[in-house]
């Protein structure tokens, strides 16, 4: 509350010192309505019912804009290139189901030898030295 | 307008928010003064002119109209002003401060009151007085009202009124002579 903004409305001829915020009287009524309004909430709460639908109305309103972005997005693509979309999804299905079920690779799944003797000793070295500190090694060295 | 006419029209379930509307801008002043220049404070006067009307709003249906509405608004201000300002002293009390401590604090500290040296000292007398005293002498002295208006707010005899003013001028007068002596 700022002290300069005063406004004197006395009634009384004489002086006393105490003033009010501008606009104070003119304004008194709304605030007035508005803490009635609260008053009457507070002696008559809402409904269980009311009360579900409060709580949810935001989650629904989520929903509905997701609902909504959805349709503005998804349609105008899927009208504007229907064989486009459509098309390139099942020639990727089948393309895919394609190279799994061919019978060298259906069958390569099961008698592939992923052992580590496949692997040379200078790359498992390269990788070692990339990953660990000097201190490590030095450690692995003392052990 | 007169005043049977709002006081059915706040009666009325249908018009009773239009008339509440009337009531309010007639009466806001008047009543904020009374209790503005009881608790000094502002903000504590705001709060309790709104718990005020707030009563008035809940309780207009049980207004027997046994006095008149003017009488019986100002009684449910000074009640409300004078259960405030008991509630304030129970708790200085706690803190081990005197009886009207706060109210001086608040006549230094509250950002609107900006009077000459002359206002604030007559203030700071009246604060010596005890409150029913103190409502007496505002009345009378500020507001100016008639012995009978405020014998039906305060439901005290002409008489009291009288002798109560005399004194509450006395103290004052003495207050005011002591301090220009220091």
């Amino acid at each position: 509350m700022k002290k300069e903004h005063y406004h004197n409305t006395k009634l009384s001829e004489k002086e006393h010192p105490f003033k009010t915020p501008e606009g104070y009287f003119e304004t008194f009524h709304e605030r007035m309505m508005g803490r009635l309004a609260l008053e009457a909430e507070v002696q008559h709460p809402p409904t269980a019912r009311v009360m579900v639908l409060r709580y949810l109305r935001p989650a629904l309103a989520l929903a509905a804009s997701f609902a909504i972005i959805f349709m503005l997005v998804y349609y105008p693509v899927k009208s504007l290139s229907p064989s486009l979309t459509k098309n390139t999804m099942n020639e990727l299905e089948h393309d895919l189901l394609n190279y799994y079920f061919t019978d060298d690779v259906f069958i390569g799944l099961f008698t592939e030898d992923n052992s580590v003797d496949d692997y040379d000793e200078t790359s498992i070295e390269t990788v070692l030295l990339a990953s660990m500190s000097d201190y490590d090694l030095l450690h692995i060295k003392n052990e | 307008m007169p005043k049977d006419d709002l006081i059915q029209r706040l009666k009325n379930p249908s018009s009773k928010s239009d008339a509440f509307r009337d009531l309010v801008e007639s009466y806001q002043q008047r009543i904020y003064w009374h209790i503005r220049k009881m608790v000094i404070s502002h903000d504590d006067a705001d709060d309790i002119l709104q718990n005020v009307f707030i009563k008035i709003w809940n309780n207009i249906d049980s207004f027997r109209e046994e006095s008149g509405l003017y009488t019986w608004v100002f009684r449910i201000a000074t009640n409300e002003t004078l259960t405030f300002l008991s509630q304030q002293k129970r708790r200085a009390q706690y803190t081990g401060s005197m009886d009207n401590d706060f109210l001086s604090e608040q006549l230094t500290s509250d950002p609107y009151i900006d009077g000459t040296d002359i206002q604030l000292r007559l203030q700071k007398a009246i604060l010596t007085l005890p409150d029913k005293q103190r409502m007496v002498f505002n009345m009378k002295y500020f507001d100016e009202m008639k012995y009978n208006d405020m014998a039906g707010v305060l439901g005290t005899s002409v008489g009291a009124l009288k002798a109560s003013y005399h004194h509450a001028v006395k103290k004052i007068e003495e207050y005011l002579k002591k301090e220009e002596l220091y």
